[in-house]
């Protein structure tokens, strides 16, 4: 070792980060290189006094007073969820009201494909079923955000992703209901 | 004496029980307080800036990750408020000649003239940790003296290890010179 690699490698030293071989070149080197071996002395007596400084004893006050101040800044937190549960049940209820809607569109479209009939003509009676499933999706997306939102926080997420599976499912009903006819996909939509 | 663990303790203040709280701040206050006053080597501003630290943690204390340790969580917390106290007073130095160790432990089994060198150093030391930038103090006082690892500090400060390794290494040659020079100055 020369001493110009001597810094670097007492940092390395003081760092722990030396194995056990060059340890011993670095420490074999210090011991024959004065002026190294000052600079190596200085930094270890550095830590070494910063190791040793001793763990101050806080005024007796602080904990009345930081109990004391408490109640001043959140109600306690055995009346309330806490936000990381909190968003656990809103992403469940979420997902499970998007499952539904996505669901009750899909087994109600299915119900009207299979009436010749309805899906042939799509009159009167078709339209209204196909209204139903929207609403149904509608009231079941608004149901989740409601039991949702008895948690806590506002529910985003379960809200956008009811939202966007019931843009998906009503894509999907209007591809399926016009296959093979992007142009009256559009106008349906 | 038995301490709860940090984990039981959170749970109980989780469930609303204040008393856990207090029990958690005594286990952590002196390391807290130590932490502060090194860092901004004012007592009644270190005493402040403890209180806002455990404050926060209560209030925070939900969004606690239970996987981490709560020493390093709570060390965190306490980084940051010192640093933004530091910032907001434009980090200046507070070097006072002032009992930097009379709340240090009585020094067994030397000398009196060993232990009055011992205390004469660090006195030093502690004043030269205020000349030092903000984030190299911080660096060295937790990585020396409350033994965080540099992967430890760097969660904390989020600042990267590579960052962290050299504000220490700065910092010990920095502290070293500053060292030199006291015990010059007091020999002259």
């Amino acid at each position: 070792m020369n001493c110009d690699q001597v810094p670097l490698n007492i940092d390395a030293y003081l760092d722990g980060g030396l194995c056990e071989s060059e340890s011993r070149r670095l420490t074999e080197h210090v011991s024959e290189c004065s002026r190294c071996s000052v600079q190596f002395g200085a930094l270890l007596r550095t830590v070494a006094v910063l190791q040793d400084l001793p763990e101050l004893r806080a005024p007796d006050e602080l904990i009345p007073d930081v109990l004391q101040t408490l109640p001043a800044y959140q109600p306690s937190p055995a009346f309330k969820i806490s936000t990381r549960s909190a968003a656990r049940v809103e992403w469940a209820l979420g997902v499970i009201g998007a499952v539904g809607s996505a669901a009750i569109i899909v087994a109600l479209a299915w119900v009207v494909r299979q009436i010749p009939a309805w899906w042939d003509s799509l009159g009167a009676i078709g339209r209204v079923i196909e209204g139903l499933a929207v609403k149904g999706a509608v009231w079941a997306a608004d149901a989740a955000t409601i039991v949702a939102a008895t948690c806590g926080e506002p529910l985003m997420y379960g809200l956008l992703i009811d939202v966007a599976l019931l843009a998906a499912g009503l894509l999907a009903l209007a591809v399926w209901r016009n296959r093979c006819r992007p142009r009256a996909v559009l106008l349906t939509l | 004496m038995f301490q709860p663990e940090d984990q039981s303790l959170i749970a109980r203040v989780l469930r609303g029980d204040k008393d856990a709280f207090g029990a958690l701040t005594a286990k952590h206050r002196d390391a807290i307080y130590s932490f502060a006053f090194r860092m901004i080597g004012d007592r009644e501003q270190a005493y402040d800036a403890s209180q806002e630290v455990f404050i926060r943690a209560y209030t925070r204390l939900d969004t606690f990750d239970q996987s981490r340790r709560f020493r390093s969580w709570l060390f965190a917390i306490a980084a940051n408020i010192c640093t933004d106290l530091l910032r907001r007073r434009g980090n200046r130095a507070t070097i006072l000649a002032l009992d930097w160790t009379s709340d240090r432990p009585e020094v067994d089994g030397v000398s009196p003239l060993e232990a009055v060198t011992k205390m004469d150093l660090q006195s030093s030391v502690a004043a030269a940790l205020q000349r030092l930038g903000e984030a190299e103090r911080t660096v060295v006082i937790l990585k020396h003296i409350h033994g965080f690892t540099y992967e430890e500090i760097s969660e904390m400060t989020g600042m990267p290890v590579g960052t962290a390794k050299s504000h220490a290494h700065r910092a010990r040659r920095k502290l070293a010179k500053l060292l030199e020079q006291a015990e010059l100055e007091d020999a002259g």
